[in-house]
């Protein structure tokens, strides 16, 4: 009988999860603290959403937002009533808003390039509308942010403990003492300890059917998997929004580009949406400044949408992003070499033969994603904590603060830095937690099994059953039944494993399933719709008396608990 | 199937296999050869060894369920009605200078409402000549 080895490690402060949030934590806990590790299932150089980039950050600017007569206080209303629809948390929120550039002149002594010649703004920015109705939206060359990100981890003194999957948390008298993972390449366990946990380590991305129909053809990383959520809520901590999800998820071609370029995520100048008529049916991505009352957007609404334009039959849709000057151009390229996905897509575009000046490329609304409009994960207080003493959460890991996003997780990431070093300065030795057990009886059962179901089986498996119950007739029955065959599944594959790689994918499998059923219970909850990122088939209706709340769920002693929250 | 690496070119450096944030390759470092593409199915396409290989020896292909079908694109300047929204749009978009077009090329976007022939005309193919030039420059 083969057994999994087990590697032990201490530290003050663990950072799991190397994305910019991660990252972020790991520069500022350094700061702090003479010890710290962050654990990356990949590479921190390439992981991530922004891996190969990330081509703009919001945020308030006072020298250019306060010319302009917006407020800091203003900004954060607009995104608090227009972005979350008044259920956010507040507090951090405000934190992001009012510290984002602080974070972007990080990243500018890091070594980003933020200041270009051309710039028609105080402080030489090139800024535009994203989300909000002011510009306050950088724009800047951030294609190898994550591997500047590394440099500054490295030079930190952080230890990087690359290839580990986290898997579950160490606890200790009901509070945090660390991490145990998998090594995705050795093969080992990792058990670190730690007085203070950051998690760092994104959504839950492979749920859902993907709209090309290869499992990895997502718009997101199709190694997030939802694992610091499972292992949390595992952990009996508190989750949040968890049945919020975004249908469809974006639109994209063949999800091989996120946005970034195109009208589904554009911010760029040639970019327009038109139908299959020619007919431009949104002029840029955000229609800005339609809802709000402050600062100076205009609305570029047409009145019509790509789904209409599908639904009246002029479909298909497409990104048209052959107009403009060669100036015009030349700006969207280089936005779209920036932005994640935007450097392969620029290269599979040269490959195939496909000009922006030649072809329009075709849109299609993509499968659902649990979003960062959506915003599940960890209910936090103002210092970023989970309800688990010691346990911090960081960027799309955090729960509750919608379209945070990019300046969401390096804020996030540097507060809950300084919150872990506080708690780790005030504890005295590293606690001995426990919370192993269930990962290495996982993994030896999985060792010492010839023949059984390859992974592959148990993702088609999930696919089938969250596409079937939880996106187009969501309802309660609906979520019982999903219920019931993710229990059957978990119950019944007997997983196997040929390599450290192909075990990984089966801890994947187990987290999956454990996301799966987090949504579909809290579904089951909350029993009304809310805006886009919940719909209901037997309660059709915004309940605001009973539901303008954060649905809260955790695991006590074993029963699953709800409960309700302020925003 | 993606992605694929010239052996001629490949230096044995194994940066793709080290960032690959998919762990889609298999290298050995002892053994300095070229890195196996061990799980082309798993390959997000997100160009990370494309960008970071050093000698430019890794390059995409995409499975038939991805390509993108190509559809000819509506070039030029728009008509008059949608002209001058587009080019708010574009105004929204940047906050940079945007009267210094390169020598030989027209002058797009400004008054672009009426001139919706202009596009069509010969100075269209150097205005695609420099977005191209854009593209390899960034």
């Amino acid at each position: 009988m083969s057994k999994v080895e087990i590697q032990e490690h201490s530290c003050d402060i663990c950072v799991v999860g190397g994305g910019l949030a991660g990252c972020m934590a790991a520069v500022r806990a350094a700061q702090l603290s003479d010890d710290v590790i962050l654990v990356d299932k990949s590479n921190p150089e390439r992981s991530g959403c922004a891996g190969t980039g990330l081509d703009h950050i919001w945020g308030y600017f006072p020298e250019v937002q306060s010319r302009e007569g917006v407020s800091l206080e203003q900004m954060v209303e607009d995104h608090i009533q227009n972005v979350a629809q008044g259920l956010v948390n507040k507090a951090v929120l405000h934190y992001i808003a009012a510290t984002s550039y602080d974070r972007i002149l990080d990243l500018e002594r890091f070594g980003a390039k933020i200041r270009f010649d051309d710039s028609t703004l105080p402080g030489r920015l090139r800024l535009q509308y994203q989300m909000h109705a002011c510009r306050n939206t950088l724009h800047f060359e951030g294609r190898d942010i994550k591997r500047i990100l590394t440099g500054a981890v490295r030079k930190s003194g952080t230890r990087i403990l690359d290839r580990v999957m986290a898997a579950d948390l160490l606890t200790h008298d009901g509070e945090i003492a660390g991490v145990v993972g998998y090594g995705t390449r050795d093969g080992k366990i990792h058990r670190i300890r730690a007085k203070a946990v950051i998690m760092s380590t994104g959504r839950a991305n492979r749920l859902y059917k993907p709209h090309p129909g290869l499992t990895f053809a997502i718009r997101m990383p199709p190694a997030l998997t939802g694992d610091g959520k499972a292992a949390m809520f595992r952990a009996g901590v508190e989750l949040i929004n968890m049945e919020f999800l975004s249908i469809p998820g974006r639109w994209s071609s063949r999800n091989l580009i996120r946005g970034g370029g195109l009208p589904t995520g554009s911010y760029q100048p040639p970019g327009v949406g038109v139908n299959a008529l020619g007919e431009v049916i949104r002029r840029r991505n955000h229609d800005v400044g339609g809802k709000s009352v402050y600062g100076t957007a205009k609305t570029f609404a047409t009145g019509k949408s790509f789904q209409g334009e599908l639904e009246a039959g002029r479909g298909p849709i497409y990104a048209d992003m052959s107009w403009g000057s060669g100036e015009d151009q030349r700006y969207m390229l280089w936005a779209i070499e920036n932005e994640g996905l935007g450097p392969g897509f620029l290269h599979i575009m040269k490959e195939y033969g496909l000009e922006f000046r030649k072809h329009k490329i075709e849109l299609w609304p993509i499968e659902p994603e649990h979003s960062a409009a959506a915003a599940g994960g960890p209910i936090v207080d103002e210092t970023c904590q989970t309800t688990l003493p010691g346990l911090y959460a960081a960027g799309d890991e955090a729960g509750g603060i919608p379209g945070s996003v990019a300046p969401g997780a390096f804020t996030m990431g540097y507060l809950a830095a300084e919150s872990a070093a506080k708690r780790a300065a005030g504890t005295g030795a590293v606690a001995d937690g426990k919370g192993e057990e269930e990962l290495v009886a996982f993994c030896n059962e999985i060792l010492n099994r010839s023949g059984g179901n390859p992974w592959e089986d148990a993702q088609a498996t999930i696919h089938n059953h969250m596409s079937d119950y939880n996106i187009r007739f969501r309802s309660q029955t609906m979520a019982r039944r999903g219920l019931e065959c993710l229990d059957y599944l978990e119950n019944t594959m007997r997983l196997a494993a040929a390599n450290p790689h192909e075990l990984t994918h089966c801890l994947e499998m187990r987290n999956l399933i454990e996301c799966g059923k987090i949504i579909l219970r809290s579904t089951i909850e909350r029993k009304e719709s809310r805006g886009k990122i919940f719909q209901r088939k037997d309660f059709p209706e915004q309940d605001d008396a009973n539901w303008f709340c954060f649905l809260g769920q955790k695991l006590e002693s074993g029963q699953v608990r709800f409960r309700k929250h302020g925003p | 199937m993606p992605p694929v690496i010239d052996k001629k070119l490949c230096n044995t450096c194994g940066i793709c296999y080290s960032i690959c944030p998919q762990d889609v390759f298999f290298f050995d470092k002892a053994q300095k050869q070229v890195p196996a593409v061990a799980y082309p199915q798993e390959c997000w396409y997100c160009g990370a060894c494309v960008v970071d290989c050093p000698k430019g020896a890794v390059s995409l292909t995409l499975p038939l369920p991805l390509h993108i079908v190509p559809s000819p694109a509506l070039y030029g300047p728009p008509g008059p009605e949608e002209g001058k929204a587009l080019e708010l749009a574009a105004d929204f978009s940047r906050s940079v200078e945007r009267d210094r077009p390169e020598p030989g090329e027209r002058k797009a976007g400004k008054g672009s409402g009426g001139e919706k022939a202009s596009g069509q005309d010969t100075d269209g193919a150097n205005a695609t000549t420099s977005a191209h030039e854009g593209e390899n420059e960034s």
